[in-house]
């Protein structure tokens, strides 16, 4: 019962900080949930203390002799207990004991660490970093790797309803570096999915892993998992990290399944992957009737999309000497009914300089096009940056860009603009306008935001001035709460935007958050009343539902 | 009588137990007896020597009392259980110690043995307080017991102890450590038999 009772402390420690609501149900249920774990899972005695404040520590150089770091500087373990053993070969830490090293910490009823050889044997471990707890049967650290075998990993803060079975780990302590064999993850005892191979980083959050990463706390930001009803019910899964087997910092392909307005007049069906690796990236997706890909690497592009009746090839090569850039091409594409060949070059030229906190960057481009039809066409423009980041912030930009309006394709056309803004910025407040002389659109913002104890309110101004007169004069509310960190605790996240042109609230919202011990649950329920110009919104509610791993 | 160089031979019959049972003494220069007291100082040092016990001390400066104490500074200390050199060293002759101060010892299991404090007693057993350390192995602690005939060390309070690429630390004030040299190897242990505790623990009490 030694196990129980540390999981009760456990929770309490988490529970004192928190100043949030709780379910008696849930709380009531929970020496149940412990006496089951605890007869489940009979390890070893959890320290109460820190390791490297255990009665006798011994400290351990993790990395090689022939490191190039000073004796100082090398990563260090250390492994602590309550009585030791050493005979200057073999070091046996017994009546529990425990092995810490960068972010990783584990304890066993013994440890051995063989000095001849540099390995650290455990068995009966029970460990944990800051993203997730693990048990197994047996496990070795040899210099900066960890290896578990027998392995059960889950990243629920209490209980494991949520776990990954693998068979074999090994753990790079020092890069973060973690590789999982035959693993199966379960949810509720139930297998969803099982692998061969999946890489991962302790810096990286293992929901990335699964797709199941935290949002912002942008209210109208969906997660993964989908629930909304807007013109129908939507649901599926959006931008699902597939758990392939990749290499460690090899970017995820995304899945997007997603049913909308089931149940209205036009339900849709939308099925996508995507992918991005540096400078190159796919997506392909289909929607209803309509289907859009893109690939694109430095040298090759090629993008459709149905819905627009487009079709293009690009080929191309960047030259680049100083500051300058050249990038001939050829390209083939269709819009609508226009179809044909084009070929041309870009040339480009940036200067940046940065002093103290001052910023400046002069980027200017001119382009040249030429079509199987004796048709031209010219592009020039620019974006001038400046700014200072210091005590405050100020940052300024103007972009323009001329063209003879002659383009025959989408690939190689640049929009004319001419547009300045400015944004100002001390500590949690900012104010910032934009003033778009093609359009006479003068658009400004300033928010602020005060932190308290229990979490962030913000406020937000939104105003837009277009050819003599008023178009938007919105101000929103809004509270984020703390994340949650305690089990069974609720927040709320409600917002309010008030329309001072129509006298009227253009907008509310509220969300939900329940956090159990493995997850944070959210429902949330948003509406726009009044639309507001230059956002593209319309005046609909909708309810979204989330859940995210804690 | 400065200047003068006298050669003086005591030789003392005492038990046969006592460390310093039968005395030569050779001051290096200058020295005084005071009648009333029978104390002889040796003021600028000399060497007093127990050829059965195969124990010399030499110093900078030398007290003694036949059959009662010996003092001396900036001494150097030699005797079968090793050599130690003390800031300040008393032997009593009454309970048979030997204590010392600021002192150093050549010792071929702990190399570079030292130690604010230290006392020797009738039963072989050193006594080691107050920043004791050693440089080979490293070990750095509060009190060491050593038990010169079996070859014993024990470590009372917190302390650290490196060897190799390992560094061993007791915490707690109650800490304890039992080193065992045998056959050039140390072997180290926190949970120590009772009976070694027993029997070494009460002797560090005996040093304050």
């Amino acid at each position: 019962m030694q196990r129980g009772s540390g999981e009760a402390g456990e929770r309490g420690r988490r529970d004192e900080g928190g100043r949030h609501f709780s379910f008696p149900l849930a709380s009531s249920l929970s020496p149940v949930l412990i006496f089951l774990f605890a007869l489940l899972f009979p390890l070893s005695p959890a320290l109460a203390q820190p390791c490297t404040e255990q009665p006798y520590t011994l400290t351990l150089t993790l990395e090689p002799a022939d490191s190039p770091n000073t004796p100082d500087d090398r990563e260090k373990g250390v492994l602590g207990g309550s009585n030791l053993e050493y005979e200057g070969e073999l070091a046996v830490f017994s009546d529990g004991a425990c092995l810490q090293t960068q972010g990783i910490s584990i304890t066993a009823p013994q440890i051995r660490f063989s000095q001849t050889d540099g390995v650290v044997l455990i068995e009966n471990l029970e460990g944990s970093t800051p993203r997730f707890r693990f048990w197994a049967a047996r496990g070795t650290v040899k210099g900066r790797v960890l290896s578990v075998e027998g392995m059960r990993v889950t990243t629920c803060r209490c209980g494991d309803e949520l776990r990954l079975i693998s068979e074999n780990i090994s753990l790079d302590t020092g890069s973060g570096d973690i590789v999982l064999k035959k693993s199966r993850l379960e949810l509720w005892g139930i297998g969803l999915l099982s692998f061969e191979g999946l890489s991962s980083n302790l810096s990286r959050n293992v929901a990335d892993d699964f797709g199941l990463g935290r949002v912002s706390s942008d209210f109208a930001a969906l997660s993964t998992l989908r629930f909304g009803i807007d013109a129908g019910v939507s649901f599926g899964l959006e931008n699902l990290a597939l758990p392939l087997a990749r290499a460690p910092g090899q970017a995820p392909v995304l899945l997007t399944l997603l049913g909308s307005g089931l149940g209205g007049p036009g339900p849709n069906l939308t099925f996508g992957l995507s992918s991005q690796q540096g400078n190159r990236r796919g997506r392909f997706a289909i929607e209803g009737q309509n289907s859009s890909s893109l690939v694109q690497t430095p040298n090759v592009l090629f993008s459709h999309d149905t819905r627009e009746a487009r079709y293009g090839f690009r080929a191309s090569e960047t030259l680049r000497w100083d500051n300058f850039s050249l990038t001939p091409f050829g390209q083939m594409a269709r819009e609508k009914s226009e179809q044909g060949l084009a070929y041309g070059a870009e040339l480009r030229h940036a200067v940046e300089a940065r002093e103290q906190g001052f910023r400046f960057r002069l980027e200017s481009f001119g382009a040249a096009v030429g079509y199987d039809q004796p048709q031209f066409y010219l592009a020039f423009g620019g974006r001038i940056e400046g700014g200072y980041e210091g005590a405050f912030g100020v940052k300024m930009a103007y972009d323009w860009a001329i063209d003879s309006r002659s383009a025959r394709f989408w690939l190689e056309r640049h929009e004319a603009a001419q547009r300045f803004s400015l944004v100002l910025s001390q500590g949690p407040s900012s104010l910032g306008l934009e003033y778009d002389a093609l359009s006479f659109t003068s658009t400004a913002f300033a928010r602020t935001s005060a932190r308290q104890d229990y979490g962030e309110l913000w406020l937000d101004t939104r105003l837009r001035y277009r050819e003599g007169a008023w178009e938007r004069q919105e101000l929103i509310l809004g509270f984020v709460p703390n994340p949650l960190t305690c089990t069974d605790s609720l927040s709320l996240s409600p917002t309010l935007g008030y329309d001072f042109l129509r006298q009227s609230v253009s907008r509310f919202g509220l969300e939900v958050r329940y956090a159990d011990c493995c997850f944070v649950w959210r429902l949330g329920y948003s509406e726009v009343r009044i639309p507001q110009a230059g956002t593209g919104e319309a005046a609909t509610g909708k309810w979204v539902f989330g859940v995210e791993l804690r | 009588m400065r200047g003068l160089f006298v050669a003086l031979s005591f030789v003392a019959l005492f038990a046969v137990a006592q460390r310093f049972a039968a005395l030569e003494v050779k001051p290096n220069g200058d020295s005084d007896l005071d009648v009333t007291t029978g104390i002889y100082t040796l003021l600028a040092g000399g060497s007093i020597s127990d050829n059965r016990s195969k124990l010399s001390l030499s110093a900078r400066y030398i007290q003694y009392k036949d059959g009662d104490f010996i003092r001396a500074r900036e001494a150097n200390y030699q005797s079968p259980e090793g050599n130690f050199t003390a800031a300040t060293l008393e032997y009593l002759y009454g309970p048979d110690t030997l204590r010392m101060s600021g002192v150093q010892i050549a010792s071929r299991e702990l190399k570079g043995l030292k130690a604010q404090n230290g006392l020797l007693t009738k039963e072989d057993i050193l006594v080691l307080k107050g920043q004791v350390s050693s440089s080979e192995p490293a070990l750095e602690a509060s009190t060491l017991v050593v038990d010169t005939n079996r070859n014993q060390a024990l470590v009372l309070g917190s302390f650290s102890f490196r060897q190799g690429g390992a560094t061993l630390r007791g915490q707690q004030a109650n800490a304890t450590l039992l080193l065992n040299f045998a056959g050039g190897k140390v072997q180290a242990n926190t949970r120590v038999p009772a009976e070694v505790l027993n029997r070494l623990r009460p002797f560090a009490d005996r040093l304050p």
